[in-house]
Protein backbone atom coordinates (compact mmCIF):
# COMPACT_ATOMS: atom_id res chain seq x y z
CA UNK A 1 0.00 0.00 0.00
CA UNK A 2 1.39 3.35 -1.01
CA UNK A 3 0.45 6.85 -0.04
CA UNK A 4 2.25 10.15 -0.09
CA UNK A 5 4.09 11.66 2.88
CA UNK A 6 1.53 14.44 2.96
CA UNK A 7 -1.34 11.96 3.12
CA UNK A 8 0.39 10.02 5.87
CA UNK A 9 1.06 13.20 7.82
CA UNK A 10 -2.59 14.23 7.48
CA UNK A 11 -3.83 10.85 8.65
CA UNK A 12 -1.52 10.86 11.66
CA UNK A 13 -2.47 14.45 12.56
CA UNK A 14 -6.16 13.66 12.27
CA UNK A 15 -5.79 10.49 14.30
CA UNK A 16 -3.82 12.31 17.02
CA UNK A 17 -6.51 14.96 17.18
CA UNK A 18 -9.23 12.35 17.52
CA UNK A 19 -7.34 10.51 20.24
CA UNK A 20 -6.83 13.75 22.18
CA UNK A 21 -10.52 14.57 21.85
CA UNK A 22 -11.55 11.06 22.88
CA UNK A 23 -9.22 11.08 25.87
CA UNK A 24 -10.56 14.48 26.93
CA UNK A 25 -14.09 13.08 26.63
CA UNK A 26 -13.04 10.04 28.58
CA UNK A 27 -11.97 12.17 31.54
CA UNK A 28 -15.42 11.87 32.93
CA UNK A 29 -14.32 10.38 36.21
CA UNK A 30 -15.64 12.45 39.04
CA UNK A 31 -16.10 12.42 42.80
CA UNK A 32 -19.38 10.66 43.38
CA UNK A 33 -19.68 12.19 46.86
CA UNK A 34 -19.86 15.68 45.33
CA UNK A 35 -22.77 15.04 42.97
CA UNK A 36 -25.40 17.73 43.51
CA UNK A 37 -23.34 19.85 45.90
CA UNK A 38 -22.26 22.39 43.27
CA UNK A 39 -25.84 22.88 42.15
CA UNK A 40 -26.97 23.34 45.74
CA UNK A 41 -24.41 26.11 46.27
CA UNK A 42 -25.42 27.69 42.96
CA UNK A 43 -29.11 27.60 43.92
CA UNK A 44 -28.37 29.30 47.27
CA UNK A 45 -26.30 32.01 45.58
CA UNK A 46 -28.87 32.70 42.85
CA UNK A 47 -31.73 32.77 45.38
CA UNK A 48 -29.92 35.46 47.36
CA UNK A 49 -29.23 37.50 44.22
CA UNK A 50 -32.82 37.25 43.01
CA UNK A 51 -34.12 38.17 46.47
CA UNK A 52 -32.12 41.41 46.24
CA UNK A 53 -33.65 42.28 42.87
CA UNK A 54 -36.45 44.87 42.84
CA UNK A 55 -39.96 43.40 42.86
CA UNK A 56 -41.45 42.99 39.39
CA UNK A 57 -44.56 44.98 38.49
CA UNK A 58 -46.68 42.09 37.25
CA UNK B 1 -2.30 12.27 -4.61
CA UNK B 2 -2.76 8.53 -4.28
CA UNK B 3 -5.46 7.35 -1.98
CA UNK B 4 -5.67 4.14 -0.06
CA UNK B 5 -9.20 3.28 0.94
CA UNK B 6 -8.00 0.53 3.22
CA UNK B 7 -5.83 2.88 5.24
CA UNK B 8 -8.63 5.40 5.56
CA UNK B 9 -11.05 2.66 6.70
CA UNK B 10 -8.47 1.29 9.13
CA UNK B 11 -7.85 4.69 10.71
CA UNK B 12 -11.59 5.44 10.81
CA UNK B 13 -12.28 2.18 12.68
CA UNK B 14 -9.43 2.90 15.10
CA UNK B 15 -10.83 6.39 15.76
CA UNK B 16 -14.30 5.00 16.36
CA UNK B 17 -13.07 2.30 18.72
CA UNK B 18 -10.87 4.76 20.63
CA UNK B 19 -13.74 7.20 20.99
CA UNK B 20 -16.17 4.51 22.11
CA UNK B 21 -13.65 3.12 24.55
CA UNK B 22 -12.86 6.46 26.12
CA UNK B 23 -16.31 7.95 26.39
CA UNK B 24 -17.55 5.51 29.03
CA UNK B 25 -17.98 7.45 32.27
CA UNK B 26 -16.20 6.61 35.50
CA UNK B 27 -17.01 7.56 39.06
CA UNK B 28 -14.72 7.63 42.08
CA UNK B 29 -15.54 7.18 45.72
CA UNK B 30 -12.73 8.27 48.06
CA UNK B 31 -10.37 8.31 45.10
CA UNK B 32 -11.16 4.73 44.10
CA UNK B 33 -12.84 4.05 40.77
CA UNK B 34 -16.17 2.31 41.36
CA UNK B 35 -15.95 -1.17 39.92
CA UNK B 36 -19.56 -2.14 40.49
CA UNK B 37 -21.23 -1.70 37.10
CA UNK B 38 -24.67 -0.84 38.42
CA UNK B 39 -23.34 1.71 40.90
CA UNK B 40 -21.00 3.27 38.33
CA UNK B 41 -23.86 3.61 35.84
CA UNK B 42 -26.09 5.11 38.51
CA UNK B 43 -23.40 7.64 39.43
CA UNK B 44 -22.88 8.61 35.79
CA UNK B 45 -26.64 8.99 35.37
CA UNK B 46 -26.87 11.14 38.50
CA UNK B 47 -23.93 13.24 37.39
CA UNK B 48 -25.64 13.87 34.05
CA UNK B 49 -28.84 14.82 35.88
CA UNK B 50 -26.85 17.24 38.04
CA UNK B 51 -25.26 18.83 34.96
CA UNK B 52 -28.69 19.15 33.34
CA UNK B 53 -30.01 20.75 36.53
CA UNK B 54 -27.07 23.17 36.65
CA UNK B 55 -27.71 24.30 33.08
CA UNK B 56 -31.45 24.73 33.78
CA UNK B 57 -30.74 26.78 36.92
CA UNK B 58 -28.22 28.98 35.05
CA UNK B 59 -30.67 29.53 32.19
CA UNK B 60 -33.63 30.48 34.35
CA UNK B 61 -31.43 32.77 36.47
CA UNK B 62 -30.20 34.55 33.33
CA UNK B 63 -33.79 34.88 32.09
CA UNK B 64 -34.69 36.40 35.46
CA UNK B 65 -31.82 38.88 35.20
CA UNK B 66 -33.02 40.11 31.82
CA UNK B 67 -36.63 40.29 33.02
CA UNK B 68 -38.10 37.44 30.99
CA UNK B 69 -38.85 35.54 34.19
CA UNK B 70 -40.28 37.41 37.15
CA UNK B 71 -38.81 37.30 40.63
CA UNK B 72 -41.84 35.38 41.91
CA UNK B 73 -41.56 32.88 39.09
CA UNK B 74 -37.90 32.38 39.86
CA UNK B 75 -38.71 31.69 43.50
CA UNK B 76 -41.29 29.08 42.45
CA UNK B 77 -38.71 27.54 40.11
CA UNK B 78 -36.17 27.63 42.93
CA UNK B 79 -38.44 25.60 45.22
CA UNK B 80 -38.85 22.97 42.51
CA UNK B 81 -35.12 22.96 41.77
CA UNK B 82 -34.25 22.62 45.47
CA UNK B 83 -36.53 19.57 45.70
CA UNK B 84 -34.97 18.06 42.56
CA UNK B 85 -31.46 18.74 43.89
CA UNK B 86 -32.39 17.07 47.19
CA UNK B 87 -33.71 14.07 45.24
CA UNK B 88 -30.42 13.81 43.31
CA UNK B 89 -28.41 13.96 46.55
CA UNK B 90 -30.67 11.40 48.23
CA UNK B 91 -30.18 9.06 45.27
CA UNK B 92 -26.42 9.70 45.41
CA UNK B 93 -26.36 8.78 49.11
CA UNK B 94 -28.37 5.64 48.39
CA UNK B 95 -25.83 4.55 45.77
CA UNK B 96 -22.95 5.40 48.14
CA UNK B 97 -24.58 3.16 50.77
CA UNK B 98 -24.98 0.46 48.14
CA UNK B 99 -21.25 0.66 47.30
CA UNK B 100 -20.36 0.57 51.00
CA UNK B 101 -22.56 -2.46 51.72
CA UNK B 102 -21.28 -4.29 48.66
CA UNK B 103 -17.66 -3.68 49.71
CA UNK B 104 -18.44 -5.19 53.12
CA UNK B 105 -20.23 -8.16 51.61
CA UNK B 106 -23.54 -7.07 53.11
CA UNK B 107 -26.84 -7.32 51.23
CA UNK B 108 -27.17 -4.13 49.19
CA UNK B 109 -30.18 -1.84 49.36
CA UNK B 110 -32.18 -1.01 46.27
CA UNK B 111 -31.03 2.39 45.01
CA UNK B 112 -32.88 2.29 41.70
CA UNK B 113 -36.05 3.70 43.27
CA UNK B 114 -34.17 6.79 44.45
CA UNK B 115 -32.48 7.26 41.07
CA UNK B 116 -35.87 7.04 39.33
CA UNK B 117 -37.35 9.60 41.74
CA UNK B 118 -34.42 11.94 41.13
CA UNK B 119 -34.83 11.60 37.38
CA UNK B 120 -38.52 12.44 37.65
CA UNK B 121 -37.77 15.53 39.78
CA UNK B 122 -35.09 16.74 37.35
CA UNK B 123 -37.51 16.27 34.44
CA UNK B 124 -39.99 18.56 36.23
CA UNK B 125 -37.29 21.24 36.46
CA UNK B 126 -36.47 20.76 32.78
CA UNK B 127 -40.16 21.16 31.85
CA UNK B 128 -40.38 24.47 33.70
CA UNK B 129 -37.12 25.66 32.16
CA UNK B 130 -38.46 24.77 28.69
CA UNK B 131 -41.61 26.75 29.46
CA UNK B 132 -39.54 29.82 30.36
CA UNK B 133 -37.24 29.27 27.38
CA UNK B 134 -40.24 29.70 25.07
CA UNK B 135 -40.38 33.33 26.15
CA UNK B 136 -37.04 34.01 24.53
CA UNK B 137 -38.53 32.80 21.24
CA UNK B 138 -41.63 34.96 21.69
CA UNK B 139 -39.48 37.99 22.50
Amino acid sequence: MKFTVEEGFNIISLFTMWVQQAVAEGRKDFDAEKIGEGTRVKLDSYREQVARMPDSDD
Amino acid sequence: MRRSKWWVAYVAVLMLLTTLGCVSGKARVDGTVVNDTFAAEAFVQLKQMDITMGVAVDTVFQLTKVGLVSKEEYMRFDKLAVRANAAVRTARDAVLKYVEYRSQGLPANDFNVYVALALSAVEDVQDLRALYDERTVIQ
